[in-house]
């Protein structure tokens, strides 16, 4: 069990390599983070920046080409050692997963219902069918689907992007997961239902007070919802803190690229920065910090690119709070 | 299901020109096997004397032989489809009575055979797929090839040698029993067995690497719920594709495999017809095992919409 | 000009780089090749009868024996080969013929044409092979041509819906449509367009047909079917050696064996050059 004060889900120097024809890729290279109870956490970063793959491992659903190494707590157990009858009773029940491609994630041939309903059956086997899927027909309901008693009878084909996408976070509240975990919920849809998904993680939350960690590339979204906001490149947390902090007073030239690429209503200029170049290769790590090749800041070759910045506390901010990973983070949070 | 009938009545509506296509075919092959007039003629009469011209033509007339090709066509379909196949030459039975007769033990056969197939490939497949099969993919594709490379009196024979000479569990040949069908249903079923298990292996593969593969293990589904829940049903689908062919095969295969194991059945039935000349029969079997192949086929497409809801959807995905 | 020459090598490399059809090529090599040169090889005459020297065993003189007619096995194996190799090669040049015209034919015509062959494939492929073999051989007598025939007028329907699947798809290339509209005739487009690109596909399905229908001969022959005694064949030999089962058991082993190592190869082989060539529709 937890005890008072201390984290829900905490993820320790986690590490994920694959092996590959072309050599190691370290997808996840010594992240560590914590989740509190009934808190908003967003992990943000771009695609390939590990994101995904941390989340993954947070319930061993990585292929088993994965060597996973270092450790996730939660109620007191290691979940990356756990027996996995002990880990199926997690999956699912404790901690939820919200995929991002609703439609590949979802089974073609079997309804929606059945889908939603099945979540319920595997951790309480007593239920029987029929009340299985009432509830479901509940859980539909109550993330905004209309008509849910018909729409439990169809296929997921059958659903708009924005449904399926509730439809899946039906399928993860369904057992009042302490954590729920939302892999890009929003980036395969418009701009009206990506408010409206956010709308209903946020009303799930209130419901169930699970904790929310939310998977995103795009600032945007984390602004709206999260209390806290965890930045990732290339396998490495960069920046972290709340969300206040972070989108204020960036600490790590990452983030403020991020931030100046984020369209916004009341910005005038014709053209969105961009950050210059391309994410990295997980296999060719650039040396000592990975963003240096695109950093406006990087003075090379020292100290940028030979040694790993180590992520600590910015200027000003408590030893657990606002920290990042930047050799020049005080000159960062001067220039504002 | 507005739309399921409609595919049904579509798949339908292709049988049927099919089957007449396939009637006319055995019909034809019948007549082939010449004018039975004067043997008619003479079947009356003592064995000495034999019929006079006016006799045979008498008879001709009377059977309508004279009669051009597709009037007697006709009439030899109408009659069929009554149910009446005519009498057999041979034995003076009725030709859908002998049919009758001779089917049940083919049939058998070919279900002994579906068992056998269904049996061994859903676990070899299963645990193939398990192994992240690369290996075992090689091994099956190495099986089903040799499969495809052996003759069946040859396997036959070997399986006789093994099973039935040197380990005495089986009798050699035989029709009585459960133990006589056990080598017959063997024989016929290595190569489909060694298909299916290849297709179904692969296709889990790919089923097991799928997102909601992924999806039901992060609600806590066991890996046993997962196979036989959502990846067996998937992974079914490219195997039902050929079911119809594989059932086909099947169905000739089982008339070869029971000639040379010595079973009674179509097989026997269409080896006396043909070396006697007893056209009825002939059409009768023709047209009994064409319908049988149509009718699989058939029965194999309407199953499909039923098992892949995205066919039924069709255009609305 | 150099990236088309690379590609056309592509297949032959990829070819190369597997062991399983590379022995394939290599055994059906081998072991046809004996086949033609029968005459050559061939310690005996296959037809020489000599009934006080049946059954014996391996000896200098009869490397396989004798069968129970006193024939030399190795001999009857030889020309047996050549006779069953030749009618399988024979059948499958004919339903490759046939039914990649009709397959081109149903592809190019499209409407009322292709419906039609369609519905014609449908009906012989709905016919029982080898019941409508059986019966017809009976009605026309045993012999390897006629044999020839019926295999070929029921078992040209694979080959047309493969090309006809084939045709459809270069159709819809862009190459075709420029050549239509400079004129060409769909004859000449027929010939010189679509017929090379097919190549690839029918030489797979062909070797592939050749395994397929080495048994359905042999089979067929064992039946009783198929060459007529004492015309040396594979199939009928090992029909002839029931008999012997229990007391030469070799006589039914070696043309099994033989027949196997024929076909497994061809197969072998077929199965290389489909991966070789990634066709995926046979």
């Amino acid at each position: 069990m937890t005890a008072p004060g201390e984290p829900l889900l905490s993820v320790d120097d986690l590490h994920v390599r694959f092996r590959t024809d072309h050599g190691v890729v370290k997808a996840a290279d010594g992240v560590s983070f914590a989740i509190w109870p009934d808190e908003v956490v967003g992990i943000v970063g771009e695609s390939g920046s590990g994101k995904t793959v941390t989340a993954l491992s947070v319930l061993r659903l990585l292929p088993a080409t994965a060597e996973v190494t270092g450790a996730v707590t939660f109620g007191g157990r290691d979940l990356l050692t756990l027996p996995e009858a002990d880990l199926r009773a997690v999956r699912g029940d404790r901690i939820a997963l919200i995929f991002q491609d609703a439609l590949a994630a979802m089974n073609p041939l079997h309804r929606v219902g059945r889908q939603v309903a099945e979540a319920i059956r595997v951790h309480h086997s007593e239920t029987s069918r029929g009340d299985a899927a009432r509830r479901a027909v509940e859980l539909l309901g109550l993330v905004g689907i209309p008509t849910p008693e018909e729409r439990a009878r169809q296929f997921p084909q059958e659903f708009s992007g924005g449904m399926r996408q509730r439809a899946m976070i039906a399928m993860a509240m369904a057992n009042d997961p302490d954590v729920l975990i939302a892999d890009e919920p929003t980036t395969a849809l418009d701009v009206t239902t990506q408010a409206q998904v956010l709308e209903v993680l946020k009303d799930v939350r209130r419901r169930t007070h699970s904790a929310l960690v939310l998977i995103t590339h795009d600032f945007g979204v984390v602004a709206g919802v999260a209390d806290r906001v965890v930045v990732m490149y290339a396998g490495k947390v960069v920046e972290s803190g709340t969300v206040e902090e972070v989108l204020l007073h960036p600490a790590h030239p990452y983030t403020k690229g991020l931030l100046a690429s984020m369209p916004t209503l009341d910005r005038e200029e014709e053209r969105l920065a961009r950050i210059p170049g391309q994410p990295p290769s997980l296999i060719d790590v650039p040396s000592g910090c990975a963003f240096h090749p695109r950093c406006p800041y990087a003075q090379l070759p020292d100290p940028c690119a030979s040694a790993l910045p180590e992520l600590r506390p910015s200027p000003g901010a408590a030893a657990d709070g606002h920290r990042s990973a930047c050799h020049f983070s005080d000159r960062l949070v001067e220039s504002g | 299901m507005g739309g399921h009938s409609r595919y049904a009545a579509s798949r339908l509506a292709l049988a049927v020109p099919t089957l007449f296509g396939l009637s006319f075919l055995s019909f034809l092959l019948g007549s082939a096997s010449g004018d039975p007039s004067s043997k008619l003629a003479s079947a009356g009469l003592p064995p000495e004397v034999f019929p006079t011209a006016e006799q045979i033509d008498a008879v001709r007339h009377r059977l309508g032989f004279d009669k051009p090709l597709l009037v007697q066509y006709g009439r030899w379909l109408r009659k069929a489809l009554h149910g009446d196949l005519g009498r057999s030459l041979l034995t003076h039975r009725g030709v859908g009575d002998a049919i009758r007769a001779a089917l049940p033990s083919t049939i058998e056969l070919a279900l002994a055979a579906v068992l056998v197939i269904v049996v061994v490939s859903l676990p070899l497949a299963m645990l193939g797929a398990r192994l992240q099969g690369r290996w075992s993919q090689q091994a099956l594709r190495a099986v089903e090839l040799s499969g495809a490379s052996v003759p069946w009196f040859f396997l036959a024979y070997l399986l006789i040698y093994v099973f039935a000479v040197k380990l005495h569990l089986v009798p050699v040949v035989g029709q009585s029993g459960l133990k006589s069908i056990v080598l017959p249903a063997l024989t016929l079923a290595a190569l489909p067995t060694a298909l299916v298990a290849r297709l179904l292996q692969s296709s889990l593969v790919e089923v097991l690497r799928e997102d909601y593969v992924r999806t039901a293990r992060s609600k806590g589904v066991a890996d046993m719920r997962i196979y036989l829940g959502h990846a067996l049903r998937n992974a079914a689908l490219p195997v039902l594709t050929v079911l119809g062919s594989i059932l086909a095969n099947l169905i000739e295969g089982a008339i070869v495999v029971e000639l040379i194991f010595g079973r009674s059945g179509i097989g026997n039935l269409t080896l006396q017809s043909a070396g006697s000349s007893d056209y009825p029969m002939i059409q009768g079997v023709v047209l009994l095992a064409g319908a049988m192949v149509i009718l699989v086929n058939l029965a194999v497409d309407l199953l499909y919409p039923i098992v892949d809801v995205r066919v039924r959807l069709g255009a609305r995905t | 000009m150099s990236r088309r020459r690379a590609s056309s090598r592509a297949p032959l490399r990829r070819f190369l780089r597997d062991p399983a059809a590379v022995v394939g090529g290599l055994l059906l090599v081998l072991v046809t090749v004996p086949l033609y040169l029968a005459s050559w090889l061939a310690p005996d005459d296959p037809y020489a009868v000599n009934v006080p020297n049946r059954l014996a065993g391996f000896s200098g003189s009869h490397p396989l024996g004798t069968d129970g007619l006193g024939r030399d096995v190795l001999t009857r194996i030889l020309y047996g080969g050549r006779t069953s190799v030749l009618l399988t090669l024979a059948v499958t040049a004919i339903i490759t013929v046939v039914g990649g015209f009709f397959g081109v034919l149903a592809g190019m015509r499209g409407g009322i044409i292709d419906r039609l062959v369609m519905q014609l494939v449908d009906i012989v492929q709905a016919v029982p092979l080898v019941i409508v073999s059986m019966v017809t051989i009976a009605l026309l007598g045993a012999g390897t041509a006629k044999l020839i025939f019926v295999i070929a007028v029921l078992g040209w329907t694979r080959h047309t819906r493969v090309v006809r699947a084939a045709t459809l798809s270069l159709r819809e290339r862009e190459f075709i449509e420029s050549s239509r509209v400079l004129g060409a005739s769909r004859l000449r487009i027929a010939w010189r367009h679509i017929l090379p690109n097919i190549v690839r596909p029918v030489v797979v399905l062909s070797t592939l047909d050749v395994g397929r229908i080495l048994l359905l001969t042999s089979t067929l022959s064992f039946l009783g079917f198929g060459a007529r005694p004492p015309t040396p064949e594979w199939g009928s030999m090992l029909a002839d050696a029931r008999t012997y089962f229990f007391v030469a058991p070799r006589l039914l082993i070696i043309p099994g064996v033989a027949i196997f190592l024929v076909a497994w190869s061809a197969n072998l082989f077929g199965e290389g050059m489909r991966d070789a060539f990634e066709t995926r529709e046979i």
